[in-house]
């Protein structure tokens, strides 16, 4: 077969298979009047359900706190130094969520359109791994903080290191084999969040790769 | 701004759908997809600035488009399910003409994203110029691709597959 035929072949082909539909220039200005209809608008509404969900947790801990305090005039039961602590970690995740919510919306309306297809690869790769690496660091940090801050607290309750039991039933049982879980998953954090964004993020990111990989390759 | 766009998507359109039919197979999404692409060129519409034909910077915006759909429904963890009876539909024709069309169809898209968009506008006739433009890469990088996807699919076609 010649390229003559070839292209012959395409064009009947997208005439009679590809061309499926006559868009007419109503139909279009509609489409650009709405911009609502899109795949990317309905992935959009998806990320900001999780957006207003974050939000409204990270004003209802303060709020919920600030309420006790000086309209009920009282300290929140048992209210000690560990409490505000646990709080104050409540409302960092929420804010380290609500955070994430945005960014999430930030890459959907992230638009790559305008340059070549090589230059629009880039970017989004290098957008992506700097994303990835903030993310991972204040997952990582935050991490560690939560997690010393349980096992602490869980030592404080039973009454120190010397205390744990093993034996004996009840909550000090609990108490000691959690506090050994929560040692565990300390130690091997860095590795768990590695494998997590390993999971989540690499096969798009490989993908990019790829595909900038098979434009640059020469032939 | 709005009537010129409209004029020029509307004369252009088989772009479009050329595009949705050789990236997306979900049919029931096939049409959200199309008006994805097009609030795309419509966005991107300010940056066109007549130096170069409507059709290759539609062109551009489409592919892009596109590419840029698929991951973020990726980045989503949403998959795409391939309809197949898109391809079923192709193979209902019976003559050799029709039978060639589908070996065509077949062989397209099989290839890597960034090889379909290579033959689709080889085969739509842009110079190697353009197509080198609207890749990023070197002229010579493109006539080489061009050449190996060209004859792979070629012997496809002649070889019934």
């Amino acid at each position: 077969m010649e390229t003559e035929e070839l292209i012959k072949l395409w064009k009947t082909l997208a005439e009679n298979k590809l061309i499926d539909n006559d868009l007419a220039k109503e139909n279009i200005a509609q489409i650009i009047s709405k911009k609502r209809n899109g795949i990317i608008h309905k992935i959009k509404n998806k990320s900001k359900v999780e957006y207003y969900i974050y939000l409204i947790g990270l004003i209802f801990i303060p709020s919920a706190a600030l309420f006790v305090h000086f309209v009920l005039h009282h300290p929140m039961p048992n209210m000690n130094l560990r409490s505000y602590i646990g709080t104050g970690f409540a409302e960092i995740f929420f804010i380290y969520m609500f955070g994430c919510a945005v960014k999430s919306l930030k890459f959907l309306d992230f638009s790559f359109n305008t340059g070549s297809i090589k230059d629009s690869l880039e970017r989004v790769k290098s957008y992506f791994e700097s994303y990835l690496k903030k993310a991972y660091w204040v997952t990582l940090l935050f991490g560690f903080c939560f997690l010393i801050f349980v096992f602490i607290d869980f030592l404080v309750i039973l009454g120190g290191i010397g205390k744990l039991n093993f034996s004996q039933g009840g909550f000090n049982v609990f108490g000691s084999y959690f506090s050994i879980l929560i040692f565990i998953i300390i130690i091997t954090w860095p590795f768990i969040l590695n494998f997590d964004f390993k999971l989540r993020y690499s096969s798009l990111l490989n993908d990019i790769n790829q595909t900038i990989d098979e434009l640059e390759k020469e032939e | 701004m709005e009537q010129e766009f409209t004029e020029l998507l509307h004369q252009n359109q088989g772009i479009v759908h050329k595009i949705c039919n050789l990236y997306f197979f979900d049919r029931i999404e096939k049409e959200d997809y199309q008006q994805e692409i097009i609030i795309q060129l419509w966005k991107a519409f300010p940056s066109f600035n007549h130096q170069s034909k409507f059709s290759t910077w539609m062109y551009r915006v489409c592919l892009n488009a596109s590419l840029d759909i698929l991951r973020k429904e990726k980045s989503q963890l949403k998959y795409i399910k391939v309809d197949t009876n898109d391809l079923n539909g192709i193979a209902d024709a019976r003559d050799e003409v029709n039978s060639n069309q589908e070996k065509l169809y077949r062989a397209i898209n099989r290839l890597s994203e960034i090889d379909k968009a290579i033959i689709t506008l080889y085969l739509d006739e842009f110079s190697y110029k353009e197509i080198a433009e609207i890749l990023g890469i070197s002229e010579t990088n493109t006539g080489v691709k061009i050449n190996r996807i060209k004859s792979d699919i070629i012997k496809k076609i002649d070889n019934g597959n």
